[in-house]
């Protein structure tokens, strides 16, 4: 059994390296190198040891219905292009999406259907499957097997509904092993039900990790978002916006609010107002359709860069991809029950841009946090007790490149 | 100008060019960044307090079938909710200290919440 779910944040994490402990110093401390958000050799070895070797969520399976259906999603910190798709026999499959003749990608554009993908290079084409089935002009291709030019397979793995992928040519273990213990959390976060989707992207001027930090801690609510979710997350009685409890699973974690439950929008916030009733009263027209409760966590933190929270009118789920030493891609998905009427329409409308505005808070002061780390004026920087998920989040990451580092020194 | 809103709120004729030809959250945004806040201001002033009218009215319509003057009345409240973030949170067009002009891309299923 691996990644096993504890209430304390020293449990052993297996991200198929074999299995190892948390830094015991960051989870000691707290204090983590500043460098770890800005050295170039940092953010390769993060690039191996992390993204070409874990679980990465891509998709939700209900958002590739039919045969045919496919995305294509970057890995940019790889250089990956990823092709999922549906195949005629119903499974999903994916692929490096690079065509096997001269490497240009086969399939354009994010999302589409297909009955084939045509290479718009020189026409090589590829199945659903991913098998090479034509071949223009094959004659002049007098020692090639077509049986061996398949699109490269990537190893991918669906659970409760999300769409993993590894990039490991062997995966070191299966998602489920690799979920482990945060699996039933995962599983009870049911967006199925919530057809609806606005989806947000913005590129961000600040490390990866940088990016996930807000969503780890309630800490900064009460300065960063003084305009905005301050009210609805501090009270006297929780002045600094504490999780009740948190809760850790190999690398993942997970942290439960106390929220504000008395807090209601001001009067003289007219629409904030107008749509907040609205979307109570969307909420009781589909009553009990998969929505949050209060056993499901503020922030679910799917190691290395998956979060689930509760939204304004379901569910909403972001990811944090590396792009640069200092830069990452923001990607957000607002889920919410199909609105029929304007004023649900309306009221969805109020809460993606609260939840965009709210964001842009957070990416201001990552930008210029990344701006004050990489000056190199410190060489550490502190996660404080009640910032503890992303604390054993760089416990986890130090250890996992100490061990990359030494499995590299062993095997030369 | 030529009357574009149903006859019932003839009286916010003054603002509907504000908005109308704009059909994405990308452009209501950004349109919002652009616009000199006592603008949003008065937009939200006159507007806002007509809000429940408005969506009643347009309530009344089927969410995919809105007539000409209707979808233009939505439009605006759409433009409103940007106007809103403005004046009820932030007290400024652009959020304090954020780059101008910038840009959140929407993709997936967003354009269907026009």
């Amino acid at each position: 059994m691996t990644n096993i779910l504890s209430a304390t944040p020293e449990g052993g994490f297996d991200l198929g390296h074999g299995m190892m402990m948390p830094d015991a110093a960051i989870l000691r401390d707290g204090r983590v190198a500043a460098d770890s958000f800005w050295s170039e050799a940092r953010h390769a070895a993060e690039r191996d040891a992390i993204y070409r070797r874990c679980w990465l969520y891509m998709v939700r399976a209900e958002d590739l219905p039919e045969p045919g259906d496919y995305v294509v999603r970057n890995v940019e910190i790889c250089g990956v292009s990823v092709l999922i798709v549906r195949g005629k026999d119903d499974v999903l499959r994916a692929f490096h999406n690079v065509c096997r003749h001269r490497g240009m990608p086969v399939a354009d554009g994010a999302c589409g259907k297909a009955e084939a993908f045509r290479c718009p290079y020189h026409s090589w084409t590829f199945g659903l499957d991913g098998s090479l089935k034509a071949i223009p002009n094959q004659r002049r291709f007098p020692a090639l097997d077509a049986g061996d030019l398949g699109l490269v397979p990537i190893a991918i793995d669906v659970f409760a509904g999300f769409v993993f992928i590894n990039l490991d040519p062997q995966p070191g273990l299966s998602l489920k092993a690799f979920l482990g213990g945060i699996a039933p959390l995962l599983e009870a976060t049911t967006l199925a039900p919530f057809t609806h989707r606005d989806s947000l992207s913005y590129d961000v001027a600040a490390n990866w990790k940088a990016g996930l930090d807000p969503q780890y801690e309630g800490y900064h609510v009460g300065t960063v978002h003084a305009l905005t979710i301050r009210e609805i997350s501090v009270t006297p009685a929780n002045p600094f916006s504490e999780f009740r409890k948190m809760a850790f699973a190999g690398p993942h974690a997970a942290g439960w609010s106390q929220g504000n439950p008395s807090w209601r929008p001001r009067a003289d916030r007219i629409v904030q107002s107008f749509a907040v009733q609205t979307m109570g009263a969307l909420a009781g027209r589909v009553a009990g359709e998969g929505y949050p409760s209060a056993e499901t966590p503020a922030s679910l933190a799917i190691f290395p860069n998956f979060m689930i929270h509760p939204g304004a009118g379901g569910w909403f789920t972001q990811q944090h991809w590396p792009l640069t030493a200092q830069s990452h891609r923001w990607t957000a998905h607002y889920y919410y029950h199909a609105p029929v009427t304007a004023s649900e329409r309306l009221a969805i409308a109020q809460a993606t841009a609260f939840g965009r505005d709210s964001g842009m808070e957070d990416f201001m002061v990552m930008a210029r946090q990344q701006k004050g780390l990489a000056s190199g004026a410190t060489d550490s920087f502190y996660y404080g007790e009640a910032e503890m998920l992303p604390r054993h989040r760089a416990a986890v990451i130090r250890s996992v490149l100490n061990g990359a580092q030494a499995n590299m020194r062993s095997a030369a | 100008m030529s009357a574009s809103l149903p006859a019932a709120f003839a009286d916010l004729e003054p603002f509907a060019h504000l908005w109308i030809g704009l059909e994405t959250m990308e452009s209501r945004y950004r349109a919002r960044q652009d616009m000199p806040f006592d603008a949003l201001k008065q937009f939200y002033d006159t507007t806002a307090p007509r809000l429940a009218d408005i969506m009643a009215h347009l309530d009344a319509f089927g969410s995919d079938t809105l007539p000409s003057a209707e979808a233009r009345l939505y439009r605006m409240v759409l433009g409103l909710v940007e106007a809103a973030q403005a004046v009820e949170f932030f007290a400024s067009a652009r959020l304090p200290g954020a780059p101008y002009p910038h840009d959140v891309a929407v993709g997936g299923q967003a354009a269907l919440s026009d």
